[in-house]
């Protein structure tokens, strides 16, 4: 069985300050990975370069089987992106969004119709599908935005911190969306910042700092290994400065 | 890739194309007040021109309304081009180019569409014109069909001229300075052109720049088919400058798209 998401020794510089210093991760197909990670440790040129929106130094990386650099194309097709790196247009209605996005995802006009209703419906946004998206409150914008990246049914989805912004109900009814994209066979690579998001939807768990992998293992695994009781603890005790003897014994287990 | 594949690849990106350019129709819909004052302003010109000059210039020939109306009309529709680096520029700042580029589609459709939605729009901004010239007294003594191909070669070198503007909005920070660049670049072309007086009324050095410049050869292909005049020779040379121009620009630009976003 391939990975959803494979990579290895990912390394990216920007005019002197080295963003990624050799990151692995992988995604099992199927399977939620949360990427962790203070502001500034690599979590956005991690997600940039696996949507092929940021080439890399150095290393390689698969999504849906397909080369992010040689294929980038067939691994547009099978990604789904939502976030910081993707928005939408604010001089379109909401509707219109999910249409455009989803002809552009070569639907036929009726196929992204539908499903642009149906999308709508799910994220509670079908009394305002025709306002413009700029009128929109940051929650309807961030709903919307998700909406759109699940308008071609990808196999896997980029989550990058996808319940910024919104209040308790509608992070709860996001969640659920996502359970039910994975039960149906998705595979999800999230990042956050909100380590219960992580402890709440992820099989799975990397943390990232200073562009390198510092753990990785199940929630449980990460607190065990750091000896706290929570997701949260276990975190700043992986990515405090000084933190490495610790964190690199936790990933050699 | 097979022939089919090729075939496919081209078919998608004229959908592509066609969404995007719809997406642009769309903002402009929503802005209906945009759309009608920009297409009131050449209008006003026009009106404002066919008036004040018209007692002033002596034009060989032609009354002043025929000489002046094919002019202004290709002057605004070079003006008109510049706001497609304003567009690019924008949507460059916008992260929903970053979502576009997460998608399967054809890359270069983002410029394509867009140049193809300003086209659309100098169209109309040239029919409103054309509409205005013969309120203060244009004739077209050439006839509705050879009116039509001077209103086609207008917007065909309009599409050229989006192009060098969309690989200018590609190069600017920010769509205030790819419009200032616009402006830039087109103002003299504007000025020093037969678009308003007789190039032969210019002082010596600028004489032969006006004359050989590309808008006098488009203003006077126009000025020829609307007045029935002989156009052949005209018309050639400005088609030919319409095709070196989209020759240069579209790849320059889809170049630069892929350097700075694909």
């Amino acid at each position: 069985m391939t990975a959803a998401i494979r990579a290895e020794g990912l390394v990216k510089r920007y005019a002197g300050v080295q963003a990624l210093r050799g990151v692995d991760l992988e995604v099992p197909a199927g399977a939620v990975l949360a990427l962790l990670g203070p502001n500034g440790a690599g979590k956005s040129t991690t997600v940039g370069i696996l949507t092929t929106l940021v080439a890399p130094d150095g290393g390689r990386a698969e999504v849906a089987g397909f080369d992010v650099r040689r294929q980038p194309r067939r691994v547009r097709a099978a990604i789904g992106v939502a976030g910081q790196h993707a928005a939408v247009d604010g001089r379109l209605t909401g509707h219109e969004n999910l249409i455009l996005f989803g002809r552009l995802h070569r639907m036929s006009r009726r196929a992204a119709g539908a499903r642009a209703a149906e999308l709508l419906d799910r994220f509670d946004l079908t009394g305002v599908a025709d306002r413009l998206a700029r009128t929109y409150s940051g929650g309807m914008r961030r709903r919307l935005d998700l909406a759109a990246s699940l308008v071609a049914h990808a196999p896997v989805l980029f989550l990058d911190e996808p319940t910024t912004g919104l209040d308790p109900l509608r992070r709860d009814q996001l969640w659920a969306v996502v359970d039910d994209f994975v039960a149906a066979g998705t595979s999800v690579l999230l990042t956050t910042q909100y380590l219960e998001e992580a402890d709440r939807l992820a099989d799975r768990v990397v943390v990232v700092d200073h562009g390198r992998v510092v753990a990785e293992g199940t929630v449980d695994q990460l607190k065990h290994r750091t000896g706290r009781p929570t997701l949260d603890a276990a975190f700043l005790a992986l990515t405090a400065p000084g933190a490495a003897v610790p964190a690199m014994a936790g990933r050699a287990a | 890739m097979t022939t089919t594949d090729a075939l496919g690849a081209v078919r998608w990106s004229l959908t592509d194309t066609l969404v995007l350019a719809g997406r642009s129709l769309r903002h402009w819909r929503r802005q209906p007040e945009l759309l009608l004052l920009s297409t009131a302003q050449p209008v006003v010109l026009v009106l404002l021109f066919t008036q004040v000059f018209g007692g002033a210039v002596a034009t060989p020939g032609m009354r002043y309304v025929d000489w002046l109306v094919p002019g202004v009309l290709v002057q605004v529709v070079a003006w008109d081009s510049a706001k497609t680096a304003v567009g690019v520029a924008e949507d460059l700042a916008s992260s929903t180019i970053e979502r576009f580029r997460t998608l399967p589609m054809s890359a270069p459709a983002v410029l394509a569409g867009r140049t193809l939605a300003d086209a659309g729009r100098n169209l109309f901004v040239v029919l409103a014109m054309l509409a205005a010239g013969v309120l203060a007294g244009l004739r077209l003594p050439g006839g509705p069909l050879a009116a039509a191909g001077a209103v086609a070669l207008a917007v065909a070198f309009g599409y050229a001229l989006t192009w060098v503007f969309a690989y200018l909005g590609l190069r600017a920070r920010g769509g205030e300075a790819a419009l200032a660049a616009g402006i830039l670049v087109v103002f003299p072309l504007m000025f020093a052109s037969s678009a308003l007086v007789p190039v032969e009324t210019m002082p010596g050095w600028l004489r032969p720049v006006a004359a050989h410049q590309p808008l006098t050869a488009v203003i006077d292909a126009v000025r020829a088919l609307m007045q029935g005049r002989p156009a052949a020779g005209a018309t050639a040379i400005a088609l030919a400058w319409t095709a070196g121009i989209l020759v240069v620009a579209v790849p320059a630009a889809v170049r630069r798209f892929y350097r700075v976003a694909a």
